[in-house]
C-alpha cells in the first residue's frame, strides 16, 4: 500500500511539475492533458505579448514597433521632463496622462492595425505601433 | 467694437493700477495719434500730450508716469530633479529682485510654464509665491501648465477668467497695447504649436482700433518664430500673427519656453526669449534634446532671471534688461 501511495503521490507531482507555472489550481487538480495543453498555449501566448517602448531625450525608443496582436504595450519615461503618448488618429484609441520621470503607461493593442502617436505637449516626438495578426 | 469696452479682466482699475485708460480711452488716443501726439519728459518722464482741436495741448492720462514692466517666465512650480529641486526658491529670488528694482514696476507678465504639471497643488503654491510680488500679473499659459487631464481647464479655472478662447486677452496700459497669446491647445502630432484660426481672427479684430504708432507688446509661451523645429521651438501660424502686427511702429513680442534668451529684430518688430526661473536648457541644438539641462550648482542663479521693460524717453520703443538670478 505504501509503494502505491507513493506512486499516486509521484504521478501527481509529475503531472503538476510543468503545470505549476501555469495555473496553482492545475497543480493540485489534476485535469485532463487537452485542458492544460491549453491553458499552456494561453500563458505561452500572454508572455510573447508585451512590449516595451523607453522615454528618452524626448524621443521614443524604438521609435516604431511591430507586435502581434494583443500585445500590451509599456510606455517608461526616462526623461526629465514629462510626456504624454496620444493616439494621432482620430479614434484617439489611447491617452495617458503626462507621465513624470520613471513613470508609465500601458496599453493592450487588441485591433490589428497601424497606430501613429506622439507627445501631445512635444509634437516634434512621433511613435509608430504596427499590430500585426501573423503568429 | 462692444464686445472690446467690454472686456473685462485685463481692466488696470479693476486691478487698483493708478492709470485709468479703458478700451475707449484707448481709442481715442488713437485717434490723437493720427492727428498729433507729443511726448514730452516731464521731470525726466516721458509723458503724452495730445492735439485738441484748438490746437491746445492736454495730458493724455494713461502716459502720466514713467512705465516699466517685467517679464518672469518658466516657473516651473513642483519640479523636483537635480536641474533645480527647489524652483519655488528660485521665483522667490526674481520676486525679491523686482522688489529691489529702484523704479516699481506697474505690471508683471508670466509666460507661462507656471507649474510643471499643472496639478492643483503647484497652481496654488505658485499663486501663493507670486501674490509677493505686489503687483498686477498677466499670465498665458505654457504646454506645462495644460497637462491636467481637463487639457488646461485647471489653467483656465485659475487665470481663464474673461479671457477669450483658451485664456487670450488684450489691454492698454500707459499707452501701451498689450496682447496675451495663447499656443499651447490642441497640439498636433508633427506640427509646431498654433495659434489657431479663432485667436487670430480675434487678434485681426483687435488690432483695428489700435493705431500704427501706439507701441505693442505681444506674450506667449512658445516663440512665435521658428527658433529650432526640431525641438518644436516655434508656433506653425505665427507669421500670419507677425504680418498683422507689421504695420505698427513698435512691436515688442515676448515669449518663454526655451529657458534662454535669444533676440532678434525685423523691422520694427522684437522678438526676445526670456530665461526662467527654474531651470536652463541647452542652445538650439545643442544636446541630445531640449531637457532640462544640468549646471554646477554654484552656477545656477546665472542661468535664470527676468526682464525689465521700460518706455524709452520720448520714444515709442521699449528698452529691454536682462537680468540673471546671480
Amino acid at each position: 500500500m505504501n509503494y502505491l501511495k507513493l506512486a499516486c503521490f509521484l504521478f501527481i507531482v509529475f503531472l503538476a511539475i510543468p503545470m505549476a507555472p501555469l495555473n496553482a489550481c492545475a497543480a493540485v487538480t489534476p485535469t485532463t492533458e487537452s485542458t492544460a495543453a491549453t491553458s499552456k498555449r494561453a500563458v505561452n501566448k500572454a508572455q510573447a505579448h508585451t512590449s516595451s517602448i523607453t522615454i528618452r531625450n524626448y524621443a521614443f525608443v524604438p521609435d516604431t514597433l511591430t507586435v502581434p496582436l494583443g500585445t500590451t504595450v509599456t510606455w517608461q519615461n526616462a526623461d526629465e521632463s514629462s510626456h504624454t503618448i496620444v493616439d494621432s488618429g482620430k479614434e484617439k484609441a489611447f491617452h495617458s496622462s503626462a507621465l513624470d520621470t520613471n513613470e508609465s503607461y500601458q496599453f493592450a493593442f487588441n485591433k490589428p492595425g497601424t497606430y501613429h502617436y506622439f507627445c501631445s505637449v512635444h509634437p516634434h516626438m512621433l511613435g509608430t505601433i504596427i499590430v500585426t495578426t501573423g503568429q | 467694437m462692444d464686445n472690446h469696452d467690454t472686456h473685462e479682466l485685463p481692466r488696470p482699475e479693476a486691478l487698483g493700477l493708478g492709470t485709468k485708460i479703458s478700451r475707449r480711452d484707448a481709442l481715442k488716443c488713437s485717434i490723437w495719434a493720427g492727428t498729433g501726439v507729443m511726448w514730452a519728459l516731464v521731470g525726466g518722464i516721458p509723458r503724452a500730450f495730445a492735439a485738441t482741436a484748438d490746437g491746445t495741448l492736454q495730458a493724455i492720462k494713461a502716459g502720466a508716469s514713467a512705465f516699466s514692466f517685467v517679464q518672469i517666465s518658466d516657473s516651473h512650480i513642483g519640479f523636483n530633479k537635480p536641474a533645480n529641486p527647489e524652483p519655488e526658491k528660485y521665483l522667490q529670488l526674481a520676486i525679491d529682485r523686482i522688489h529691489a528694482m529702484p523704479e516699481r514696476p506697474s505690471l508683471v507678465l508670466h509666460t507661462g510654464d507656471i507649474t510643471h504639471l499643472s496639478k492643483s497643488q503647484q497652481f496654488d503654491t505658485a499663486a501663493q509665491i507670486l501674490k509677493g510680488v505686489g503687483a498686477p500679473i498677466f499670465y498665458v499659459p505654457g504646454e506645462h501648465d495644460t497637462l491636467d487631464e481637463g487639457g488646461g481647464k485647471a489653467y483656465l479655472d485659475h487665470y481663464g477668467k474673461n479671457t477669450k478662447g483658451n485664456g487670450w486677452y488684450s489691454f492698454d496700459q500707459n499707452g501701451v497695447h498689450f496682447i496675451a497669446l495663447v499656443n499651447v491647445f490642441n497640439f498636433e502630432a508633427g506640427h509646431e504649436a498654433r495659434l489657431g484660426v479663432d485667436q487670430l481672427k480675434w487678434l485681426a479684430d483687435d488690432l483695428i482700433a489700435v493705431s500704427n504708432s501706439t507701441p505693442i507688446v505681444v506674450f506667449t509661451h512658445i516663440p512665435l518664430w521658428s527658433i529650432y523645429k526640431a525641438w518644436g521651438w516655434g508656433t506653425e501660424d505665427g507669421d500670419v500673427a507677425i504680418q498683422l502686427l507689421r504695420r505698427f511702429g513698435s512691436v515688442t513680442i515676448l515669449h518663454g519656453h526655451i529657458h534662454q534668451v535669444i533676440q532678434k529684430v525685423e523691422g520694427n518688430i522684437t522678438f526676445h526669449t526670456a530665461r526662467g526661473t527654474s531651470f536652463p536648457q541647452p542652445e538650439p541644438g545643442k544636446g541630445p534634446s531640449p531637457g532640462p539641462m544640468l549646471v554646477p550648482a554654484e552656477q545656477l542663479r546665472s542661468y535664470l532671471g527676468l526682464t525689465s521693460i521700460r518706455r524709452v524717453s520720448g520714444g515709442h520703443t521699449l528698452a529691454l534688461t536682462e537680468q540673471t538670478l546671480a
